[in-house]
């Protein structure tokens, strides 16, 4: 009799506020449509494993599905890179081949994982734990995923939804942050346009250069760095469309599910409801502002040795949300001086932090196991 | 840089976090710097062949 209850016996409160969590993933996925391709399969995946005795996950020492999908793709490694190489192919960094002096935002807004790996550490995580925190701060799912996958496993799930949800609310987070630190004259700089042709070979080059480069610097981010740039060579040079439009489409979506409902597998009731996981969510936000204020101080520094001022605002669109930061950047500009239009220097930035996300991620993949 | 790696290796979390940021930050700048100068000379390379090219 009691084995035909089993499943209102062996279901516990942990287990049903896990479910609302889940519920309330795939509303915001739905209704708010923040990062739904993501959280919408999260959010299914914390229902399914939070559901009496998780059989998707084990049941009577057989591996249910979604154990069978964490073994072979984020034990692995795959799917994150699957999707880098999706990435790779959507990438388009011909606005910062135009403006590559725009490459340094892309640094100066990795700040927010530094900072935010000395927090983390601080509140008492241990290293490898607080560098999966801190690489929230790369404003770039996939980096977060896959550095979290190598470091803090036990972690993904809060790591994945803070990365995902923090930047989808870059619209809220980015305008308070770049108001504090900027005077209206400031954020009414206009900047020259540049318009520079670039050549062909390039956009072919690069991915190549990229990849030989940062694999003799830090090897550990081959895999990384050479997936995503894989992806982009496959679009620039223009005579693989069929595998370029794979990559961007089918395989892009395939992994996308997959590892979005497997990411779920890992928000057990066990593993989320704890002190850590509000930790995590905290730092993620941490991370997002200190990222901004890193690139919007780095632009006011550079303003008091050149004579052609920078937007201090083009700073904050140094981060790898793309192209969320560069629209945020631009539609503050016009909200301030209506004829002011530095679309072109947000996006070259931007695209410059997609690349300095990755590169910062690949480092600290590469540093993080010599300090252990 | 072996003895100060062993000290860092032997230190908290804290402390190595503080390490990662000094010398972390720094090689991403230089990682960039090396992608700039490339894109840079690449860019200007290709406008001198160009004005060659209109010239002739």
């Amino acid at each position: 009799m009691k084995d035909l209850f089993i499943g209102f016996t062996s279901f516990s409160w942990q287990s049903a506020v896990m479910i609302v969590v889940g519920l309330v993933l795939i509303w915001l996925a739905i209704k708010k449509e923040y990062e739904p391709l993501l959280l919408l399969p999260i959010g299914f995946g914390t229902i399914l494993v939070n559901l009496p005795l998780s059989v998707v996950l084990e049941h009577e020492g057989i591996s249910g599905f979604l154990k069978i999908l964490f073994d072979a793709g984020i034990t692995t490694e795959l799917f994150p890179i699957l999707i880098f190489i999706a990435v790779g192919a959507m990438c388009d960094f011909t606005p910062m081949f135009k403006q590559p002096v725009m490459m340094f935002f892309g640094v100066a807004a990795q700040f927010g994982i530094f900072a935010t790996i000395i927090v983390a550490s601080f509140l008492g995580f241990d290293f490898k734990t607080a560098s999966s925190i801190g690489i929230i701060g790369a404003a770039d799912g996939p980096t977060a995923i896959y550095v979290a996958s190598r470091f803090a496993k036990d972690y993904l799930g809060p790591i994945s939804v803070a990365a995902y949800s923090y930047m989808s609310l870059v619209p809220l987070i980015q305008p308070v942050v770049i108001k504090s630190l900027t005077t209206k004259n400031e954020r009414r700089i206009r900047m020259a346009k540049i318009d520079k042709t670039v050549p062909a070979s390039l956009r072919i080059g690069f991915p190549i250069i990229v990849t030989i480069i940062t694999g003799f610097i830090a090897p550990m981010s081959v895999p990384l760095i050479g997936s995503l740039m894989f992806g982009n060579l496959l679009k620039e040079s223009g005579v693989v469309e069929r595998l370029s439009k794979t990559a961007q489409n089918e395989l892009g979506s395939i992994a996308t599910l997959l590892l979005g409902i497997t990411i779920g597998s890992t928000m057990q009731a066990e593993k989320f409801l704890n002190i850590s996981t509000l930790k995590i969510l905290g730092l993620g936000l941490i991370a997002f502002i200190f990222d901004t204020a890193g690139g919007v101080l780095f632009a006011k520094f550079l303003n008091l040795f050149i004579k052609d001022k920078i937007n201090p605002m083009i700073g904050a669109a140094g981060i790898s949300a793309f192209p969320m930061s560069a629209r945020v950047i631009q539609k503050m500009a016009i909200d301030e001086d209506p004829g002011n239009f530095l679309i072109m220097q947000a996006v070259s930035a931007n695209v410059s932090g997609q690349l300095g996300s990755v590169i910062a991620g690949g480092l600290v993949l590469a540093l993080v196991p010599i300090l252990l | 840089m072996e003895n100060i790696l062993q000290i860092i290796k032997n230190s908290s979390a804290l402390t190595k976090s503080l390490f990662l940021t000094i010398i972390g930050l720094p090689i991403i700048f230089l990682v960039q710097l090396i992608f700039y100068l490339i894109i840079a000379k690449w860019v200007s390379g290709f406008k001198k062949d160009k004005n060659k090219d209109n010239k002739k």
